[in-house]
Order: C-alpha cells, then structure tokens, then sequence
C-alpha cells in the first residue's frame, strides 16, 4: 500500500503550524521546568497529571539525561528500595539485585519515563537553552531560552535575542549545572554552597529530604540539590532522581496552592 | 581529692551518667551502653532518650538556626553557614520528626552547645555526666592543618558521640578509597564495601553499639580523670585513628590496658561494698 501523496509544502507547514501553536500556548504555563533528565521528567509528569500546564526546557535533542545509561557506558541503571515503587508505577521492568537494590534496562527505563511525561501531556521544548530566568517583585516567574546551536557558533553570526516564557512555578532540573540557582545566586539573591564531600556516603536521602522551594517562584530538584545545598556527591544511583522529582512536584503544588 | 594521683574519686563514687541519642540509627541500642556502664563502672546510669527535642516554635526556629548554621561545607574555611531558608527547613523538619539522615557534617562544638541548651538545668553540676549520641556527622577545626577533622566523639559537657562519625572519622585501608575512586570514576558507587565490611564499621552494622560502649567510657574518663584517650592501642580509650584501630581496641580482647582494668576493678568492687575508691592511676 503507497504512502498518502503529500506535498513538501504541506509538510512544512504541518511542522511550522503546530509548533508554533504549542510554542504560544506555552508563553504562559503553570510550570516550566528546565531540565528533561529523570527528576525532570518525574516532576513534569506529576504535575501535568495534577491538570497543570507544564513544559519542560532541553538543552540536548534527546531528553532523559543520564537515565539512558548507568555507570561505565553500561545500560543498565539501578533504583534502591523504595523507589522501586515508582518503577512499578510507570510500567518499568526491573529485578531485585540484592536486598533493596533494583536494577533494569536503562533505554526501556528511560523511554516509559518520557512516555510517561507526554502521555501526561507535558509539553516539550527540546534543544532549547535556558539563558536566564523572569524576576517579578523579587518572584522567579519565568525563564528567557534561546536555541541551543545559538550559543555554540561564532558570536557574529549568532546575534540571536531569546524570547522569555512565564510560569507561575520554575523548577530546576538541570543537574550538577544547577543553572536556574546559578542565576539568582548572579543576582546576589542566594549563594550556593557547591559540591559537597566525596569523602562521606549516604547523599541519596540528603538529596530528596532537601528538595524543595528554594526562592518564591523556583523549586529545585535532582543533582541540582546537591549544589545548592553541598551535599555530598553520590554515585548513578536513579532511585534519589526519580523520588526528588516527585518531592519536587508536591513542593511545587503547595508554592502554587500558597500564591493561589 | 586524693593528693597522690590527682583524681577526685569521690567523684566518681557519686556521679550519675545520662545517656541520650536519636531515634532511628540503625544497630544502636542506647539501653546496652547503660547497661555496660552500669556492670563495668557500677556507676548509676539514667536513660533519657532523644536530646534535642522540639520546644515550641520559637525554640524549634532558633535551634535550627544554631545547627544550619553550624554546618560545614568547605573543610578547610572555618566561617559560619549562611544558612539558606531550604536549610533552615530541613533543619526544623529534622528536630520535629526526631530523624537525622547522615551526610551533612556539622560543627561538633557548635552542636555540643546546642545540646547544653537542652540538658535539664537541674542536672547541670559536676558530678552528672551527660553523653550524648548523635547521628550527626561532627567536626572539629584543627589549627595546625588550618582545616576541619570528622570526630568520632568531642568531649566536653556535655560529651557527644557521633555514631556516624565511628563509619565515617576513622580511615579505612587505603584500598577501599583506592576501589572507591576508581568505581566512582567509571559511575559505579554502590556495593564496593563488600570485600572491605570486616575492616570497617558500615551503616547499620551490628558491631555499633559494642564500640559505642567504649567511646561512651571515652566521655566518662574525661569527665572523672579529666582525659578521654589512653596511649594503649589495647585499650577501649585508644583514641584511634584507622578503622582496624578502632575495631581491634573496641571489639578485641582485653578490653583495657593494664592500667584501666584494675582501676575500674577496683572502683566496681568498692562501689559493691561501699568503700572508698584507694586504687590511684599512675
């Protein structure tokens, strides 16, 4: 059976048509979270099947950070106990290890997260880089992104003005990086404390128990805590991501229910 | 005061131990320390439990103040924490809850002021030692490294015992950190305690408590003889350094060195019988 005969100009306008009409719904959002790796994905879906308008920021094509893979390239990730729970939830095949110690399939893993995030209805604005973030009354209320090729060319030809999105609630999800906190801390508004220790154990419960609102506006969530706080670094376990991402999105719920 | 050796033994004939820690350490039984305590010293010893507990909201803001504070994020710069409002709820969050997850290091003498706050003042006289058992990670500020050092115990008043600190103070072998780097490096934290768990104290490990037994002697002998740590190696006042040093004075017989044992002999059986304490400490 032939494929339906299409013109080349209708398939452009069927790319450049619905992008920008998802691009204008999203000039506004309830969320906007900057960071598609797993705490990123955990929180948007949360969120967005709580009703809310949530679009996630990508700097990469691919989204999922580092849950694609675990430690030396091996595509195999672990989740310690109890955050199996939320493997099950999201449909992942996994295998009890060792007591507590689940391990499953990083691409199958990874792929039903992001699934997961679209089925929820979480819009997505991949190669795209947070360049800054939207202060109202000393309130985080959005980001400014630009295209992510834009900053790896030459400056004089890449003379590219960003463009800003508001969002009732930030979330930064953008790892070690912490980028959004970066920006305030510019701002002189917080002053992160860095890597922690690599000399104590024990970070993954540090990371979850410290999610939460950082600034009005900005909630902070995955390895981004680490900085922020100094935590102590730790090791590709995915279990801390995924339960800080969903922390992440009970913190943003009750900022939001607050300034309601 | 006996002139002869320098120790006030009427002291020790009347003091009185309390004994406090934090809810949930795994492999930490508060009531086997008192126990120990009260066989080995025939000392009276009171168990009261979790130390810095909640008292109201102003009490509540203003110690996890003290302690977001207190915490320590560059070793080698010896400034207080600004503390962050995030921390300063996680702090509060912790001393409602009782619950303290190890990690975050602490300024140890920063947390043992704190916890004076909280002894009952009508405890607070010389005769009533009071240690403390803290999941907390501690440090102290060493000038001749101009950096912080992780403590198994900082004595004073009252005298604290980081059970964190027995897993994390004490070095381990020079291969664990070897492996540990190395795993690190290629992204694979988890299981390398494995081939090391007989040569370090872990998490949760059910050794815990008979090594607390002997810091919480540590804490006495300041207290009573004015010093914590005895020269000996054998003995369970050697202030070790390495994990194998710790768990060959803790946990391997005899447990103290010719000097301690027959002092505390000597001070159970009078104790027993009523008698004064003679034996002195050379």
């Amino acid at each position: 059976m032939p494929f339906a005969p299409v013109k080349e100009s209708d398939i452009t306008r069927a790319i450049v048509s619905r992008f920008a009409s998802a691009l204008e719904n999203h000039t506004q959002n309830d969320v906007v979270i900057v960071g598609g790796g797993p705490s990123g994905l955990m929180a948007a879906r949360d969120l967005s099947e709580k009703g809310l308008s949530v679009l996630v920021i990508e700097r990469n094509n691919y989204l999922g950070g580092g849950f694609w893979i675990g430690g030396y390239l091996m595509n195999k990730i672990t989740v310690r106990a109890p955050a199996d729970a939320i493997l099950d939830e999201l449909g992942i095949p996994h295998e009890e290890f060792a007591p507590g110690l689940h391990v499953s399939d990083g691409p199958h893993a990874c792929s039903k997260l992001i699934s997961a995030a679209c089925d929820a209805g979480v819009e997505i604005l991949n190669m795209t880089v947070f360049d800054d973030v939207v202060l109202k009354e000393g309130k985080v209320a959005g980001v400014v992104v630009n295209w992510t090729p834009v900053s790896s060319l030459p400056r004089e030809i890449t003379c590219v003005d960003p463009v800003a999105l508001e969002a009732r609630a930030v979330v930064d999800a953008t790892g070690h990086d912490s980028a959004v906190a970066r920006k305030l801390e510019e701002r002189g508004l917080l002053k992160l404390k860095g890597f922690g220790a690599m000399w104590v154990e024990m970070s993954e419960d540090l990371v979850v128990e410290h999610t939460g609102q950082l600034h009005p506006g900005l909630v902070v969530v995955g390895m981004a805590v680490a900085t922020v706080y100094g935590l102590p670094r730790m090791g590709p376990t995915f279990g801390a991501m995924l339960a800080s991402g969903r922390q992440g999105a009970t913190a943003v719920l009750k900022m939001l229910e607050k300034t309601a | 005061m006996n002139a002869s050796d320098g120790h006030d033994w009427d002291l020790l004939n009347s003091a009185i131990v309390s004994l406090y820690d934090e809810p949930a350490h795994p492999g930490f039984e508060l009531a086997k320390v008192a126990e120990y305590l009260a066989t080995k010293v025939g000392i009276r010893v009171l168990l009261k439990g979790r130390l810095l507990q909640s008292r109201g909201s102003s009490g509540l803001k203003r110690s996890a103040r003290m302690l977001a504070s207190s915490r320590i994020v560059d070793p080698s710069r010896r400034a207080p924490n600004e503390p962050t409002r995030g921390e300063l709820e996680y702090e509060e969050r912790q001393l409602t809850l009782g619950y303290v997850t190890p990690g975050i290091i602490y300024d140890g003498l920063a947390v043992q002021r704190l916890m004076l706050e909280y002894l009952d003042e009508n405890q607070r006289w010389r005769e009533h030692v009071h240690v403390a058992f803290t999941s907390r990670l501690l440090a102290t500020y060493d000038h001749l490294d101009s950096r912080y050092h992780l403590r198994t115990i900082v004595c004073g008043y009252p005298s604290v015992v980081s059970l964190s600190g027995l897993v994390e103070a004490p070095a381990r072998k020079p291969a664990f950190y070897l492996a540990r780097r190395q795993y690190l490096q290629i992204g694979l934290a988890p299981a390398i305690d494995e081939p090391y768990a007989d040569d370090h104290l872990a998490y949760g490990d059910l050794r815990t408590t008979d090594v607390a037994v002997g810091y919480a002697m540590q804490a006495l002998s300041y207290a009573i003889l004015g010093y914590p740590f005895c020269q000996d190696p054998g003995c369970r006042l050697y202030d070790a350094h390495r994990q194998i040093e710790m768990l060959k004075a803790q946990l391997e017989p005899p447990e103290y060195c010719e000097t301690h044992m027959p002092f505390l002999a000597e001070h159970r059986r009078a104790k027993q019988k009523g008698e004064p304490h003679e034996h002195s400490l050379q």
